[in-house]
């Protein structure tokens, strides 16, 4: 038998505040996006008009979304401060997603290569940043839980 | 990282201050609770600043809260 003394564990912290932002942010990013590229190909070139009043609903109804789940979040919880911790995360995040939005450039540029048109290339370096934006919220989330 | 050479006795130190808890550790030190049990889990090495500020709140050396496992003679080199 030990001699050491029985040291309870102290729970798992739960989600922290910028977890569930980091959540929020990527389903919000996947559902409005998501929605955007589906009725921007549906819509195709040729379309410039609809395709600019899609696109501004698209951000404006991101930034509501944003607004109102950060809102309700903070009334919940009270955000933590920001420590070297996250700090860390973030910079190792923006990492991996700064070589998904290069690789992504590299695409449009392929696609501007190609001679498909404006509209494809607009949207495969549309394609690229919320890719990239994607993986930086899902790094986050991964570091936070696995550890950095 | 839990592959850390870096091992630590916080929690063996937070139980012999009374039973301090993470929360009032963090506190103490500056960092968020998430990270002192991040640290505390091998999932996070912290800073030397925060290391000793760690160490500090507890009143102990640097030495008595963390330990380095150093790799053996000559694995740094080729």
């Amino acid at each position: 038998m030990s001699n050491k003394p029985v040291i309870a564990d102290e729970p798992t912290p739960g989600l922290s505040f910028k977890e569930k932002s980091l959540w929020v942010t990527a389903a919000s990013i996947l559902a409005i996006y998501g929605y955007y590229f589906w009725r921007a190909v549906e819509l195709g070139d040729g379309h410039p008009g609809e395709l600019g009043v899609l696109f501004a609903g698209v951000v404006i109804v991101m930034i509501i979304v944003q607004a109102v789940v950060h809102a309700a979040l903070a009334i919940h919880q009270r955000p933590e401060r920001t420590d070297e911790r996250d700090r860390q995360v973030a910079q190792k995040a923006a990492r991996n997603a700064y070589y998904v939005l290069v690789s992504g450039v590299w695409g449009a540029l392929g696609v501007a290569a190609l001679s498909l048109g404006t509209f494809w290339c607009a949207h495969a370096a549309l394609l690229a940043i919320v890719i990239a934006e994607l993986v930086h919220c899902g790094s986050q989330l991964v570091y936070y839980r696995r550890g950095a | 990282m839990s592959g850390s050479r870096i091992r630590n006795h916080i929690r063996a130190l937070r139980f012999a201050a009374g039973e301090m808890t993470q929360q009032q550790l963090a506190d103490q030190v500056g960092v968020t609770r998430q990270t002192i049990n991040a640290i505390e889990g091998g999932k996070y090495s912290p800073t030397l600043e925060v290391a000793f500020e760690i160490a500090g709140a507890f009143g102990v050396p640097l030495g008595q809260v963390f330990e380095y496992d150093l790799p053996a003679a000559g694995a740094h080199k080729r």
